[in-house]
């Protein structure tokens, strides 16, 4: 009779271990050891309780070479998380994904996601990825700064202006802008600059080939970050010897009055802040005539699943969980908000961030500040006041270009009309060879 | 011999897969329009007429020869007079700084270009940027030479060592010698230090301009290229096009070119090595 219960112990261990479903995910190593604890031991363990699905987390280096050689050699994570859609026809065209329609029907995503969300997750008429994360250009400030001078925040790119010819004179540096450690910090001022001086109506019809980027509309919004290097008010003049890790630490300790980020930098902002009084944010102001508030919107990423996943059901299924986290796991998301700021934040139709939801997330501990940005950018979309930001809506090598060469026009090396009919080249090119990313019509 | 060829085999089956086969890959993808996921497609020498093209390939190869000369002559002059001061120097003291010398040699490039980053020219509080009261990473025109200063830092202590142990070979009744003809300093160091030394010099001129074009290391930490192309060097412009704009036949025919300038003081040595037997 034992050796009968220890063989039958013996089967149903290895049964179990046969038929225990698990999704291997990657952690980058340079994650906040504070996200990683979250991750660790509330977010993954939440999913595990709930789907009875278990999750192997692996620290590696999550950069796209590191990606893309691993899932050349049949490795990888589970889950591909890719910098945004335009980076997904490489990966679907090598064949490195599989199709989620068979998914999104079963878990109704289309009904879940918004229609922009929905359609950049399609290529060649099929659903490859699910874009997340939600970002918006924004002006961030220092309130305390702002107080103890007597100013109000800008809403228009005038006063912005004449506010940071002030600041420079008091010693204050105007923009807590930098891009050493991260290059592509160039393209959030001309993202900026294009969608708040030559508008979003202008952005959409070039991006959609009614006009050329060397219309006058964008010579001016390149002139203008031109002129805000020039003045010294970029990164105070070092805004290329400045490192992208330092400027939230210039701008909560008031050594820096304004900054234009994005709504990633909610998390980062929370991590270094030590009152409420040090930092704050308003819609980037706009050219008079232009409608205010504008939002720059972006998707940070896209997800996919890998071919070579071991059981890509249970993947599924842990996209299908983070992205109905606001619907069934409140608390969870409010969590989420708290420590990565937007970041954790994708749209979907059933969660409209009204009054009610967002007393209920400050009731959760949630800052009023993102709160308050989930409620007038979700207001955006209806109002059809938002823009586009370049690395979610450009083509890839275009997004390159704006990146290496804008740079040259603000030292005087490149005239912005030469810049533009540069961009307009290589946009045209990509066009032509299929890489124009979806752009949704305005309602 | 036959126990002998087959011990080397591991040997050359390393070497096959690590150098031959890459180096391969890298020529054939060099005539390829590849974006590193698809097939390559054969697009034959359009790559290298679109680089020669380029007026920003030529810019790049001058900002290298620019770093070449800085390389051949600063770091040498500095560690042959340290390395000339060393022979001075009681035995004891001199392994103590050769010691002292080397430490910036064997620390990790990202560590020490990370430290003379937030140290020395950090924007806002750098020592140097301070002294200077000039933003030199930021500059364009002095962004190449404070990389070039870091990498000096990190560099002249091996060079001293190089240099000191080569003159350790020489024999000191020259010195003696050259004393009682009454030469000074300089013209000893002229005379007998330096022709003795010439292997030795010419070997590390030859691998500084071999080093100096595939240099990539302490730019692409720094500043990437920048500010705009100001420090934009063969290297990080080859791993930019493979890379960011994800045109890996025509960063391999980049590559290629890198090979090719780098080939040259090679060829110029072995030249040297053939014709001069023990001379060099």
């Amino acid at each position: 009779m034992k050796r009968f219960v220890f063989i039958l112990f013996i089967v149903v261990a290895l049964v179990s271990t046969v038929l225990a479903r698990e999704v291997y995910v990657w952690m980058d190593p340079s994650t906040e050891p504070e996200f990683k604890k979250w991750l660790r031991e509330r977010y993954y363990p939440t999913f595990e309780q709930q789907t009875g699905i278990k999750v192997k987390i692996a620290e590696v280096p999550y950069d796209e070479q590191t990606l893309r050689m691993r899932l050349m050699s049949g490795d990888g994570p589970d889950n591909v998380g890719l910098a945004g859609p335009s980076f997904a026809p490489f990966y679907i065209d090598a064949g490195y994904l599989i199709p989620l329609d068979e998914y999104a029907k079963k878990y109704h995503w289309d009904e879940l996601l918004t229609d922009l969300y929905w359609k950049l997750g399609h290529y060649k008429g099929k659903l490859w990825t699910i874009p997340q994360e939600f970002e918006a250009m924004v002006l961030f400030y220092n309130p305390k700064v702002f107080k103890e001078n007597g100013w109000e925040p800008p809403r228009t790119i005038k006063e912005m202006e004449e506010l940071a010819a002030k600041m420079k004179e008091k010693g204050i540096m105007p923009f807590a802008n930098g891009n050493v450690g991260w290059k592509p910090a160039v393209e959030w001022i001309f993202t900026a600059a294009i969608n708040h001086i030559a508008g979003p109506e202008k952005v959409y019809e070039a991006l959609t080939g009614k006009i050329p980027w060397t219309d006058p509309a964008f010579v001016e919004s390149v002139e203008a970050t031109k002129r805000w290097y020039q003045e010294g008010w970029l990164g105070g003049g070092k805004f290329f010897s400045l490192d992208v890790g330092e400027v939230y630490q210039l701008l909560v300790e008031g050594k820096a009055g304004m900054a234009i980020w994005g709504t990633w930098a909610f998390g980062d902002l929370t991590y270094y802040s030590t009152s409420t009084e040090d930092w704050d944010w308003v819609p980037f102001p706009s050219k008079e005539g232009l409608s205010y508030p504008i939002f720059a919107i972006g998707v940070g990423s896209c997800i996919g699943i890998n071919k070579n996943a071991k059981d890509p059901d249970a993947v599924a299924q842990l996209i299908n969980f983070d992205l109905r986290e606001p619907l069934d796991n409140l608390e969870l998301f409010a969590e989420d908000l708290k420590l990565f700021g937007t970041v954790a934040y994708t749209p979907i139709k059933s969660f409209e961030v009204n009054e009610e939801t967002a007393k209920k997330l400050e009731k959760l501990g949630v800052d009023k500040r993102i709160v308050k940005f989930l409620e007038l950018s979700t207001k955006a979309f209806e109002k059809n006041t938002y823009g586009y930001v370049t690395w979610t809506f450009w083509p890839p090598e275009s997004d390159r270009y704006i990146i290496d060469n804008l740079e040259l026009v603000w030292l005087g090396e490149m005239s912005s009309e030469k810049f533009l009919k540069g961009l307009q080249e290589v946009f045209e090119r990509e066009v032509k060879e299929g890489k124009a990313i979806y752009i949704p019509p305005r309602s | 011999m036959r126990n002998t060829f087959i011990m080397l085999i591991p040997a050359l089956l390393l070497i096959a897969f690590i150098m031959i086969v890459p180096s391969i890959s890298t020529i054939y993808y060099a005539f390829t329009s590849w974006n590193g996921f698809t097939k390559p497609t054969f697009i034959g020498l359009q790559n290298y007429r679109e680089i020669f093209s380029d007026s920003l390939f030529w810019k790049v190869v001058w900002n290298n020869i620019k770093w070449t000369l800085f390389f051949l002559t600063i770091p040498v002059i500095l560690a042959l007079i340290v390395a000339s001061e060393l022979n001075n120097v009681p035995q004891k003291a001199k392994g103590v700084f050769k010691t002292i010398f080397l430490i910036p040699y064997v620390l990790p490039t990202l560590a020490v270009t990370r430290l003379w980053q937030a140290v020395f020219f950090h924007p806002l509080h750098g020592i140097i940027t301070k002294i200077f009261n000039h933003d030199f990473l930021g500059t364009p025109s002095t962004a190449l030479l404070a990389i070039a200063i870091i990498n000096t830092w990190q560099w002249w202590g091996f060079l001293a060592n190089v240099f000191s142990a080569a003159m350790d070979q020489i024999d000191k009744t020259y010195y003696e010698l050259a004393h009682l003809e009454g030469a000074n300093r300089w013209q000893m160091f002229k005379y007998v230090t330096l022709p003795m030394i010439l292997p030795t010099f010419i070997f590390m001129e030859i691998m500084t301009v071999v080093w100096s074009f595939l240099v990539f290391d302490y730019i692409f930490i720094t500043t990437q290229g920048g500010p705009g192309r100001a420090s934009e060097v063969l290297a990080t412009l080859t791993y930019k096009t493979a890379f960011f704009y994800l045109k890996f036949g025509k960063g391999s025919a980049l590559a290629t070119t890198m090979i090719m300038f780098a080939s040259v003081p090679i060829a110029i040595y072995l030249r040297l090595v053939s014709k001069g037997g023990e001379r060099v």
